[in-house]
Parts: C-alpha cells; structure tokens; sequence
C-alpha cells in the first residue's frame, strides 16, 4: 500500500479530506496528522489493534502510556472521570499545549494506558486533529509521529526520514506544512492530590498553579 | 416672532425660546461628555410653553467656537431640524451670545472660552444700543498673548475667564473686571441674536450652516507643515 | 415601509430610502480623497466633512426617490460601533428627522448594517449562516442564526484585513486606500512568488489576525530600493496569505456552526481574488457563498434602512435620547 500525502494548505480546508480520514481511523488505520505540538500519529484510541500498531511504528515500550486528543471536554466524560479541577483548567488552557492526566474508564483499553489507570486527555489547539476527532467520535491517539525518544517532527520530510520504511504502514498522511515548535505539552497528573505537575511544558508551572490555586478558593 | 435658539459647544448645554424680545423659556444643564439628550429638552422646553416645532417660526443655533465636538451635534440638529420644517434658521456664535448677555456694562467685553492648554478663543466687543457689536476678529491662542493686546478696563466672560483668573489678574492687574455670575451661553439669547437678522429678513441657508472651528485639526496643521503623522 | 436609512460611521456620509426590501435611492459621499492626503482617516476631518454633507445627502436620498419627508414612516441610523465624532453627526441628524416627522427611530449596529447589506442584495439567501464582515475598519464572523440573531464567533486581535491592504500599501508606495490598489495590482503579480505567514489558520480559534504577516512583509523588504523590488509580486502573495486566512477561518467557523451558507460582506468583499477564492473553496466543499453588490459592499445606508426594518419588528425602537456608542459589541435581539 503506498501511503498518499494530503496537502492540506490555509487556501484548502479539504471536508473530503478529512471525511476519508475519518472513515480510515475507524476500519483501524494509522494517519499522520498534524496538532499543536508536532505531527502525530493518530489512531483510534480504543481499537487495540491500532494501538498496537502505533507502539510498533514507534518502537516504544508497552509501559509508557499513550495520550489521547478529544474535541472538546465533555467528550473528555466517556473515557475519563472529569473532576471540577479538570474543568477549570480546560477552561483556561485547553485547546492548547496541556495534557490532563485523569482516572481512565473501563472502556479504556489497557494497553493504551500501559497498565496504569489515569489516562491522559489533550484538547490540541489544532484544527485539523480537532476536526478529525470529532468526526469520528472516538478518542484518537496523539503520541508524535517519531521513534521512541527521538525529537518531535515539525514536517512531513522529518515523519518520513524517523519512520523510514515502515511509513507503508501509515495509511494516509495530512501534510499542513512546516508546523510552528511550540514545545511540548505540560503534564499535570490531577488523578492524585494535591494535583502535580508530571512535565513542564509550554504552559508554565506558575499559571497552572495560579489557576489551581484560584479553583481551591472558590470551592 | 417666536424663535427657538440652541446651543451645545460647551459643557452647558442650552435650548430656549423667545417671543420677540421677550424670554419664554431657556432650560440650561451641564451635559459634559453626553450630548444626547438635545432633542428631548427642545421638546421640553417648547412643551412648557404649550407649543409645538410647527409654532415656532424661525431656528437659532449656537456654531460655536468651543468644543468641536459638540457644536457638531448642535449645527446638525439646527439643519435638520430647519430642512424638515423648511423653518429659516440663523448661526449665532457663541462668543456673541455671552458677550450680549453683559450687554449692560459700559466697557470693553472679552468673553473667553477654553480651547485648552492656557489657549482660548475670544474677541472683543463693545455694548452699543440694545446690543454688542463685535471690534476686529476672533481670535484663538495663547491667553497671554491676547491679554497683551488689552491696554484698557476689560470685563472677562465665560467658563475660560474664570478658569484662567490668576493668569488673567496677574497680567493686567486692576484692567481685569468680573462679574459674580457664571457666564453660560443661554438658548434664549441665541434667538434673540438671531432675531434682528430675521427682522430684516435675512437667514441662513440651512443646509450649510458650518461651526466656527477657528482652527484647523492637528493633522490638517500638520499637513500644513508638511510634518508626517504616523 | 418606507424606511430612510443614514450612516456616517466612519468616513462616508450616507443616505437612502429603502421600501420592503426595495432600494429607492442609496447617497454615498465618500471622503476619500480627502483622506488620501493624511494617507489615512482623520476622525476630526472625517467629523467636519460629515456636518457639512449631511444635509445635502439626505435631501437628495429623498428628492432622487421622488419623495418627500413627510413619506417616510420610520428612520434608522447607524448609532453603534465606528468613530464616535462621526457617528454622532448621523444620530442627531436622525434624532431630529424622527421627531419633526414623528416616526420612529431605530439605532443600529454597523455590523449589523454590513450583515444586512448581503440579506438585501440576496433574498435568496439563507439563514442560519456564517457571516464574514471585512472592511479597513472591521473584520469579524458572526452567526447568523436568524434575522437579528447573532453570536460574534470571532475578531480581528488586531489590524483589520482592509488595514493590513492600507499599510501594504503604504508601505510600497501604492497610495491610499491600498485595497483596491493591491486587487488591481496582485492581478499582473504572482501569488506564489512569496510565502508569507498565514497566522493562526492552523488554530482552532475563530479570532483572525494580521499584523504578523504585515510585519513580515515589511521586515522582508524594509531597506530596499523600492524601485528594484517585484511590487506586483509582493502584492499578489501578500493579498494571497490575507485572502487564505479568510476563507480558511470562514470555512472553520461554517464548520463549526453547521451551515452551509456563508455571506461575505464589507468593503474587502469587492476584492476579486477574495470573491475567487471562496467561490472555489466553497464548491469545493459544498457551500453556497453570497457576496452583496459592490454599492453595497462599501459603507452606505440603504443596509442600515433594511436592518432597521427587521429591528422595528421585533420592537426595537430607540428614544430621542439616542446616543453614539463607539465600542458597543454586536448584539442580537434574544
């Protein structure tokens, strides 16, 4: 199968695009697609055989867990349980570069979350992964189309160069250009307390505390 | 001959009626930023002497200077207002109107309105008759520069007068007079400005009545200058 | 309903009379010549210039209609959103029209207006829609979920796209206003010669900006001759990137609202490659797109007498305390 690259530019939004994406992440397929922090590998997050696909292409361990992107927060309710912290920093941040890390739902397979049961939830502010997940209405996989440990791609030459053969397996890729680095996402595990931060990212320590700090006040 | 006069360049704000030489009606009030409240106190004040715009038979209003802003509002009510009634309307200035308001005191007449930064408009008048007549042309600038020109008694009018007092008395001494009331321009002698000129048949044409800006706007002087703005 | 409408927002004074949805005569006077001189509007100018015209633009709305003022049964006035010096020449003009006549008196938004001017060029054209206001002053998406029904999806963070063509332009010598310069230029010019930023089209905001890509423009050429650089090159990529961010969040705010009709309204909707641009796109992706007629697009009165006329329906009738609100926000009737 070779593997087709849609161009997707600011003169075309391409529905028909998007549309085939859609349809291709329900049969269980593999897409590169770009978002706020890097092109990533989008898969359906709750079909194990895609799941398995992602972590071969990237060649990671089953132990480090693979976030997920939804559309909007309520979305966010089926997969995990959303807590009035949560809301109040996906109000303030989301979509944007700050991943929440949450108790998982049943319906989460296992394998997504490498054994452990929080999940991690993104609202990337990208409208292209955004539109996609709410199209197919599943969760989708938003782990950065590279191997384990190598940087983050910003291009489609760079998806290709770090996936190398193996991008046959990749169904469709949704090319938007030279993506602007931003850094990477903040994590901030609320599933404990008091709430902490995993990773920093491109939001800073300082705002999320002051957000939490001012959620804690008005309770 | 009724008249109503207006007048919204200053703070105060100002609609009268007259009848005649004689003063039906003038409703002043402080309106600052908020000019919108003119045609509701024409309204009023035509109501309190149980007439309508259709009994009125001529327009009076005040072209200014002062603030540029709401001598717009004024000049555009009184135009409109003469077109849709085909009313003959007159502009007034309103360094006039305040200079006949003192129009009983037998000296040189120097009503002042602020034009910011220790800068006024002005002019000089004398009483003459029942009336003022204007001496040489409006002037606006810096105060000194027009105290300067004074070399007898004068008697200073106006919101400008008062808020350059100290500059006023320090420059000319015993020449500065005043009086003990505030100097507001009133509709009601708006229209009797206006009112010798329809006795002789004279009036605007409605639809150009201008205000007296006396001063162009700073990117128009500064065009002028051939300075350029950013 | 004979309705007059009169806009002095920013630096048109106009008039018109307009009867169910039929426009009988449309007044413009525009200021811009006397503008291109200050190589941009001067509120005080622009104030002056409206007192002095006023008068003689609604008097000749009425006398090119064949009416006389004691006909018309209602006024409206753009009462909200422009230069306040302006907008308050056409609020007292209207306030004392509407009490002379005793008729009814209806402020409006000028958003509104501009949303409506595509409503009165097109009946045909649906509602709800997704509605793109762009113009040298605003640039702004709103959904239009019914007559007089809006939620304001999205704003420039900045410059206005007709802005960003004005300082373009300014900026390569081309003269004032630059977008019509720019449109008649970019046509011998190549699009793609220059690939400048597109700002936030990637992002899932519906707020537009455009002072990054004039930035980069002039840092690009800043220092150059001007005599040696591809003017009509960089003028057709320029309007090309200006031109994509519309259509592209226009497409997203469609998107996102669920509709398939989308009207493009203000003076930028004359622009030939921006009318191109979404008549492509939109068949591509199956939506209907509606531009007004050009006399429409530009500021003028004959929208502002059609919002009226819906306003006056739902009641919405203003008091002869009417007052010129300069940064009123867009809002609906519910």
């Amino acid at each position: 199968m070779t593997t087709a690259i849609r161009v997707l530019g600011a003169d075309n939004p391409s529905t028909q695009t998007l549309k085939e994406a859609a349809s291709l992440i329900l049969k269980g397929e593999v897409l590169v697609c770009p978002t706020d922090t890097g092109y990533a590998l989008a898969a359906n997050a709750l079909d194990i055989t895609a799941i398995q696909k992602v972590f071969a292409l990237k060649r990671r361990s089953f132990d480090n867990p693979i976030h997920v992107a939804v559309s909007v927060i309520d979305e966010a309710e089926k997969y995990a349980y959303v807590n009035a912290v949560a809301r109040v920093l996906a109000r303030e941040f989301l979509p944007g570069a700050l991943t929440l890390v949450l108790p998982r739902r049943e319906i989460v397979p296992s394998l997504l979350t490498g054994g452990r049961d929080t999940i991690g939830i993104r609202i990337p502010n990208n409208q292209i992964i955004l539109r996609l997940a709410h199209m197919v209405e599943r969760p989708l996989t938003a782990t950065s189309a590279n191997i384990s440990g190598r940087a983050t791609p910003y291009a489609i030459e760079e998806v290709l160069d770090q996936l190398g053969d193996s991008v046959q397996q990749i169904a469709l890729i949704l090319d938007q250009g030279a993506l602007t680095p931003i850094g990477l996402s903040t994590i901030v595990d609320l599933s404990i307390k008091p709430p902490q931060i995993l990773r920093q990212g491109r939001i800073s320590e300082q705002e999320i505390l002051r957000m939490l700090h001012s959620a804690q006040s008005s309770n | 001959m009724r008249i109503l006069g207006i007048d919204t360049s200053s703070r105060f704000n100002t609609v009268g009626l007259i009848d005649g030489d004689h003063i039906l009606a003038d409703f002043t009030w402080e309106a600052g930023d908020s000019l919108q409240k003119i045609i509701l106190s024409i309204d009023l004040v035509l109501a309190s002497g149980g007439l309508t715009l259709a009994d009125v038979d001529g327009l009076a209003v005040g072209i200014g200077p002062g603030s540029w802003t709401g001598v717009r509002v004024g000049v555009t009510v009184g135009k409109i207002l003469a077109y849709a009634t085909n009313k003959p309307i007159c502009g007034v200035s309103s360094l006039d109107a305040l200079a006949y308001q003192a129009r009983d005191v037998p000296t040189l007449l120097c009503p002042l309105i602020n034009a910011g930064k220790e800068n006024v408009y002005a002019a000089f008048f004398r009483p003459r008759g029942e009336t003022v007549v204007k001496e040489g042309e409006y002037y606006v600038g810096d105060i000194k520069g027009l105290l300067k020109t004074i070399k007898e008694p004068a008697l200073f009018l106006g919101n400008a007068a008062h808020l350059y007092r100290q500059i006023i008395v320090e420059e000319l001494g015993p020449l500065a007079n005043y009086r003990g009331e505030g100097d507001v321009q009133r509709g009601s002698v708006i229209a009797l400005l206006a009112l010798p000129r329809f006795g002789r048949g004279e009036s605007d044409d409605a639809l150009s009545i201008s205000p007296l800006y006396l001063k162009e706007s700073l990117a128009q002087a500064l065009l002028a200058k051939r300075l350029t703005i950013s | 309903m004979l309705l007059l409408g009169i806009e002095t927002s920013c630096d048109e004074t106009a008039a018109a009379l307009v009867a169910d949805g039929v426009i009988l005569s449309n007044v413009i006077a525009s200021q811009i010549d006397l503008h291109a001189k200050f190589g941009g509007i001067v509120p005080e100018v622009a104030a002056r210039k409206h007192v002095e015209t006023i008068g003689y633009i609604i008097r000749e709305a009425i006398d090119s209609a064949n009416k006389t003022p004691a006909e018309i049964e209602a006024i409206a006035v753009t009462s909200k959103y422009g230069l306040v010096g302006s907008l308050l020449v056409g609020v007292a003009a209207a306030k004392s029209l509407a009490y002379t006549l005793k008729v009814p008196l209806v402020g409006i938004h000028h958003i509104e207006g501009h949303i409506f001017a595509n409503i009165l060029s097109n009946p045909k054209m649906s509602m709800p829609h997704v509605c793109l206001t762009v113009s040298g002053g605003h640039t702004m998406l709103v959904y239009v979920k019914d007559l007089c029904q809006y939620e304001v999806l999205g704003n420039t963070l900045d410059d206005a796209a007709g802005e960003a063509f004005d300082k373009i332009a300014k900026f390569l010598g081309l003269g004032f206003p630059g977008g019509p310069i720019i449109d008649k230029l970019s046509a011998q010019g190549n699009k793609k010669a220059f690939n400048f930023p597109r700002p936030l089209w990637r992002s899932r905001t519906l707020d537009l900006s455009f002072s990054g890509l004039k930035t980069a423009v002039i840092n690009m050429f800043k220092g150059k001759d001007s005599s040696t650089l591809p003017i009509a090159d960089i003028a057709a990529s320029f309007q090309e990137a200006v031109v994509n961010v519309l259509v592209s969040k226009t497409l997203q705010a469609a998107w996102q609202k669920g509709v398939s009709t989308i009207s493009v309204t203000g003076g930028v909707a004359t622009n030939r490659r921006l009318r191109e641009a979404f008549s492509e796109i939109c068949h591509q992706e199956g939506q209907q797109v509606f531009f007004p007629r050009p006399d429409l697009c530009t500021d003028n009165a004959a929208m502002v007498a059609a919002a009226g006329n819906a306003r006056l329906k739902y009641g919405n009738v203003a008091g002869l305390d009417l007052d010129a609100i300069p940064n009123a926000p867009l809002k609906g009737v519910t």
